[in-house]
């Protein structure tokens, strides 16, 4: 599903973002990627999305070379990948209905079947009851529920959660990760998630990838985060 | 099918940004109606200057003894020759009288007894030009033409009268060119800045994968309908108003000969000339805002 081989990232402004990062995932798999700020949890998201290309090295998302990924080529591409944001990123005059149901007519989805995915979907992550709300009238769980129904619409291999419970309460935050190992088991959807929350990282514990410094410092299959563990110094 | 999902999308912007489209539709709504005034204004001076060309004419009078000639005599050969002329005309003793009994309506009556072998006027050529700046150097050469007693023009009055008005009429272009190119700017930069307060929008549509040719077709649509609702107001302001002026001055400016452009089909062609100008400026400037955003994002 997703492979990095000896991947760099400079950007233009001379920055070392990423270095000789390593990394595979399977199809199915849910993986936490977890580090301090500045780590390159950022970088690495864009570089799977194909908002960056590597500098060195070699991404490969759902068979795609994202290096060689060209401009024309990207709208395509996306439709593999979901991403959910720490901020929703909603569309405020558009109803929790009309904003999964824009992700689907955007990628020209017939109207009756986009429709019917759209009812399924908020099914799925339970917000049937707040189709025609609009997004100030919901709590941030049910923003984030749209968020998620909105990036999973289109049946994406591999879904992409930026700091999904960022802005959530510990109950709220509970409930979105509830969620997303629903979707991971009933959808067959691949999930890559990046959070700062080390509670959630010990409470459903998955395979965890530490960053520190653009590095991969450590890869934990069995999944947990001990608090008091050092930080390796590079 | 897409195209309704297009323009019901652009139709929602407008709606759903009201106050964007409001300021972007004034922007184009000042720009085009000083665009419209000075269309209106340019083809009316260009209406004035040619009847004002058209009515101003030499009038050569030739000398009592020449009388007895025949009219298209060596006198017509020689202002013919002249360079610039364009028609010349003969007027005997008795037209010239006509004339002048013409001129004084009902107390003309009273020249009626010159009439006859006694008639004290002389005969005249009246000479027409090309161009309205050649009257003086045609003028000149005629009076060294032997046989001519007078010759009058209206005298250097009616010489920069349409000087100024040549004037005013290339002024008058600039102005509408150049507005046009400002509105131009002043739209591209409104739609530019109703596009930066969606960029959140666009980022969206771009991370759930939809095409560029998808995330431009409304906004382009949009570009084009603020242009065409600017459009509104400066094609009534200025259809209405000159019609209204048109009506009060009863088709003339001050005097009789500065005749104005009568308001059909003046009116339909300026209004169709804004609107052209609207939506053409709305397209193109929604297009390379949109664009120019698309081009900067992976």
């Amino acid at each position: 599903m997703v492979l990095m081989r000896n991947v760099s990232k400079t950007y233009k402004n001379g920055v070392n973002a990423l270095h000789n990062i390593n990394m595979t995932i399977e199809q199915g798999e849910f993986v936490y990627i977890i580090g301090p700020t500045g780590s390159g949890k950022s970088t690495l998201i864009k570089l799977l999305d194909g908002e960056e290309i590597p500098s060195g090295g070699l991404v490969e998302v759902v068979g795609i070379n994202i290096g060689k990924l060209r401009r024309s080529k990207i709208p395509m591409f996306r439709r593999n990948v979901g991403v959910v944001f720490q901020d929703y990123k909603l569309l405020e005059r558009k109803t929790v209905f009309e904003n999964v149901y824009f992700a689907l007519e955007a990628i020209g989805t017939p109207k009756l079947k986009a429709r019917q995915r759209v009812r399924e979907i908020l099914h799925l992550v339970g917000l049937s009851d707040k189709m025609k709300s609009f997004p100030e009238q919901l709590s941030g769980g049910q923003l984030q529920r749209t968020a998620i129904a909105r990036a999973i619409a289109n049946q994406p291999k591999l879904l992409i959660c930026d700091e999904p419970t960022g802005n959530l309460d510990p109950d709220m935050s509970t409930d979105i990760m509830l969620l997303l190992e629903k979707i991971n088991r009933e959808e067959g959807t691949t999930i890559l998630m990046v959070t700062h929350d080390i509670t959630l990282v010990n409470q459903f514990k998955k395979r965890t990838v530490l960053l520190y410094d653009g590095h991969i410092v450590a890869d934990l299959a069995e999944g947990g985060y001990i608090k008091n563990e050092p930080v390796p110094t590079l | 099918m897409n195209l309704f999902r297009h323009f019901k999308e652009a139709f929602l912007g407008l709606v759903r940004h009201g106050a964007m489209t409001v300021s972007s539709a004034s922007a184009v709504a000042y720009a085009l109606l000083f665009v419209g005034i000075f269309i209106i204004l340019s083809i009316n001076i260009e209406q004035i200057t040619y009847s004002v060309e058209e009515s101003v004419q030499i009038h050569v009078k030739v000398n009592e003894e020449f009388n007895k000639e025949e009219p298209l005599g060596i006198i017509y050969t020689q202002i013919s020759e002249i360079v610039g002329v364009l028609d010349v005309e003969y007027s005997s003793k008795d037209e010239e009288l006509d004339k002048l009994v013409a001129t004084y309506g009902e107390d003309g009556k009273i020249f009626e007894s010159y009439r006859g072998v006694g008639n004290p006027l002389r005969a005249a050529y009246l000479v027409k030009t090309n161009e309205g700046s050649d009257i003086e150097a045609v003028a000149e050469s005629i009076r060294l033409i032997a046989g001519v007693e007078k010759v009058s023009y209206g005298g250097t009055g009616t010489v920069q009268l349409m000087n100024m008005l040549d004037y005013i009429r290339s002024v008058g272009y600039i102005l509408v060119i150049g507005l046009s190119i400002v509105a131009v700017f002043l739209i591209s930069n409104t739609i530019n800045a109703s596009i930066c307060s969606r960029i959140n929008e666009i980022s969206i549509m771009r991370t759930v994968g939809a095409k560029n040719g998808f995330i431009r077709m409304p906004y382009v649509i949009e570009g084009i309908l603020i242009g065409i609702l600017g459009s509104i107001f400066p094609i009534l302001v200025a259809t209405m108003g000159y019609i209204y002026l048109y009506e009060a001055l009863g088709g003339v400016f001050l005097a009789q000969m500065f005749v104005l452009q009568s308001p059909f089909p003046l009116v339909y062609y300026t209004a169709g000339i804004l609107v052209g100008i609207a939506v053409f400026v709305g397209l193109i400037g929604s297009f390379v805002s949109v664009t120019r955003y698309l081009r900067w994002q992976r």
